[in-house]
């Protein structure tokens, strides 16, 4: 028994703990100082390719934090922190701007280890939403933290510029049996045959503005990933986006550090 | 539904928030003086098969100009709705001077060689009463006549497409298609007619069987974006046709399996078609083409082309609509013909697609007031039942039924067909394998 506790319960067990510490999402602390909340959005997990190519390509990057308090489904407040990391190729820093309603604020960091460590646990400070909590009642604090969220203008343009540009307008071809796009014949890219008052002719199919009978390399581009968030009304388009975290706060169960 | 109204006016509200913190974090930049960074050079990497010049074309900035990080932006989106790559990542690199920088585009490219297969099984019942008059030595005798036709088809076919071919995007393509079908023609006659040889005059039915053997061979070209261009599109493709037929014949009526007549045939036919087209507005194009087929009379035919087409996708169409009005001219008719599709999602994976198609045709030789008129109502269910975005595995059944009706305006002759089909698509990033069953019932008269 003990034997094949070690030999099959163990692995299972230890994959299960070694596999959540990867799972682990974003955590999200509220408390009080000073007559303001500050609230810290830790453990970030960002992709690879973000932390080890996008923010060192020397092109501006923009984080955004988006904080919202809820009560009973009804929006209370509703906020954004963004940073625009920017690498610097000749003095070899990291350059974030931080825009928030409050105002601008600038930093700088040397390595990007630094830079790692400070997106990794953003922060944000404001008086205003503790206005908005109700003594009693508990409210849902929600954070959500996206990487180069896509504007809606953004996609318009893209979706326009295919629109124009990338449509798929293959010759179509009638022939005698009268197809054209309602055709349901064999949806094989084929040509056929007839034989009419016109002799026997070599008719293509497939052509047409839809028939199925032609197919392209499909799988999900970056385009399509945007567009399927855009076309979700729940969701903010987005290269990144990490899960929405959400907890329950009342005035009492905040820490009150005065 | 209000959970997901006030879920988007939520939505509605950060984007509002999210547009007036990077306004404001431009304009914040802008006064504290970020340096502009000017554009040293634009390059490329990773790129093994695909042409630079394909992939920074879609990038509207060149070098000299002050690099704008929305441009670029504009770019990724754009590369990243293209079949030939995988992935896009943009970086700079320091120029020759501080201040100056290079524009790399590191892309990751898809595999473009897609292999296409196919069988198709269709079955047809053709029932047609007419008149049969032949001249039977100075007079012309008639003869009401029944023709059953029973036609079996089988089709095979295979397509090999490069979509990037030459590292530009153009598209060729190879594809072989052997049709064979067997065609069991039986004709009773309410009368002894005669029947293409004297010694076998006067019998009141025959049946015929043919058997045809078809290979079609086609070169393919398309060239999505001609000289560069964004409108224009051509396309142009070859093929050949070898078809053989064997046919015999026997009379039934008058004694069990006296032959009348057997026989093969071998036809050769090339064909090229090409086709010049222009996109404009939303998915709108016009297209001029021009056809020659060696073995058609005519053997030219030109057709002009109006259309869109907003179908999400070809092979798996869920949304979007398709319109196509031709106008063919060649020397022996014209033609007009428009259809119509549009698909509706009707739930998720499931799609309803309906459509219409008619069209005219006139003979020149015939009286203006003499035309053949066309038309046929379609309707097709498809049910996607695989989805997977990421590794681009897609499959699905479809069933469709169509309705028509072609006439001659002057004639109380008509053909009304109907029409099932049934088929499965399974499709890879490099594959797509189909498979389809169909059955057509005619009833000329």
């Amino acid at each position: 028994m003990s034997n094949i506790f070690i030999s099959i319960w163990l692995p299972i067990l230890f994959g299960l703990v070694f596999f959540s510490s990867f799972v682990h999402g974003i955590e999200l602390l509220p408390r009080i100082k000073n007559h303001a909340m500050h609230i810290s959005v830790n453990n970030i997990n960002y992709p690879k390719n973000i932390i080890e190519q996008d923010i060192n390509s020397g092109l501006p990057n923009n984080i955004s934090l988006i904080i919202s308090l809820t009560k009973n489904g009804q929006q209370r407040f509703l906020t954004s922190v963004n940073y625009q990391i920017t690498y610097d190729l000749w003095d070899e820093i990291y350059n974030v701007t931080i825009s928030h309603a409050d105002g601008v604020q600038k930093v700088s960091f040397e390595s990007s280890t630094l830079l790692v460590g400070f997106i990794n646990n953003l922060t944000f400070t404001s008086a205003n939403i503790l206005k908005e909590i109700d003594s009693t009642e508990v409210h849902q604090l929600k954070a959500m933290v996206l990487v180069n969220p896509v504007k809606t203008e953004r996609i318009k343009k893209i979706r326009a510029w295919i629109a124009t540009s990338q449509g798929y307008t293959y010759e179509p071809e009638r022939d005698e049996k009268n197809i054209l796009v309602t055709s349901n014949k064999t949806p094989i890219m084929s040509s056929g045959q007839i034989t009419g008052k016109e002799g026997k002719r070599v008719l293509k199919r497939k052509a047409g503005l839809a028939d199925a009978s032609i197919g392209r390399p499909r799988f999900q581009k970056l385009f399509d990933q945007i567009l399927d968030q855009y076309m979700d009304p729940d969701e903010i388009p987005a290269l990144w986006r990490s899960e929405q975290i959400s907890l329950d706060i009342t005035q009492q169960s905040l820490i009150n550090e005065k | 539904m209000e959970i997901r109204t006030l879920a988007f006016k939520h939505l509605v509200g950060i984007f509002l928030l999210l547009g007036v913190l990077f306004n404001s974090t431009q304009v914040q930049a802008n006064e504290v003086g970020t340096p502009e960074l000017i554009i040293d050079d634009i390059k490329c990497t990773g790129n093994s098969t695909t042409d630079c010049d394909f992939i920074t074309k879609k990038y509207y900035q060149k070098v000299g100009d002050v690099l704008n990080p929305d441009e670029i932006e504009d770019a990724k989106l754009r590369l990243g709705t293209l079949i030939q790559f995988k992935s896009t990542r943009i970086h700079l690199e320091k120029g020759s001077q501080r201040g100056y920088v290079v524009v790399v585009f590191d892309i990751t490219e898809a595999s473009n060689i897609q292999y296409d297969v196919g069988y198709s099984y269709q079955e047809t019942d053709q029932n047609k009463i007419m008149a049969f008059c032949p001249r039977v030595n100075t007079d012309i005798e008639c003869a009401s006549s029944k023709i059953e036709n029973d036609i079996s088809e089988n089709t095979l076919s295979g397509k090999v497409t490069n979509f990037n071919f030459m590292g530009k995007g153009k598209e060729l393509s190879v594809s072989i298609n052997k049709n064979y079908s067997n065609s069991k023609q039986n004709i009773t006659t309410d009368a002894d007619i005669l029947l293409y040889f004297p010694e076998f005059n006067f019998i009141k039915g025959a049946h015929y069987q043919y058997d045809d053997d078809n290979n079609y061979y086609k070169l393919d070209y398309y060239d999505p974006h001609l000289l560069d261009s964004a409108k224009y599109y051509f396309r142009t493709s070859i093929g050949k046709m070898n078809d053989f037929s064997e046919y015999r014949g026997q009379e039934f009526e008058n004694g069990p399996g006296r032959p009348i007549i057997t026989g093969s045939s071998k036809h050769l036919s090339k064909n090229i078609d090409m086709s010049l087209g222009k996109r404009f507005a939303s998915h709108s194009f016009v297209s001029f083409n021009i056809g020659y087929n060696s073995n058609a009379r005519p053997k030219n035919s030109y057709t002009l082309d109006y259309g869109w087409n907003s179908e999400d996708d070809l092979l798996f169409p869920t949304r979007g609509s398709a319109f196509l009005s031709k106008i063919n001219y060649n020397s022996y008719s014209k033609s007009l013909g428009m259809s119509y599709k549009e698909n509706f999602s009707v739930a998720t994976n499931k799609v309803v697609s309906l459509g219409i198609d008619t069209g005219i045709k006139q003979v020149h030789n015939l009286s203006s007031s003499d035309f053949y008129k066309s038309g046929e109502l379609f309707a097709r269910f498809t049910n996607i039942t695989q989805v997977d975005k990421t590794s681009g595995v897609y499959s699905g059944w479809h069933a469709s039924l169509n309705l028509g009706h072609k006439k001659w305006s002057n004639s109380l002759a008509s053909t009304t067909n109907l029409s099932f089909n049934a088929g499965y698509t399974y499709q890879t990033e490099s594959m797509i394998y189909r498979l389809s069953l169909g059955y057509i019932n005619q009833e000329d008269k």
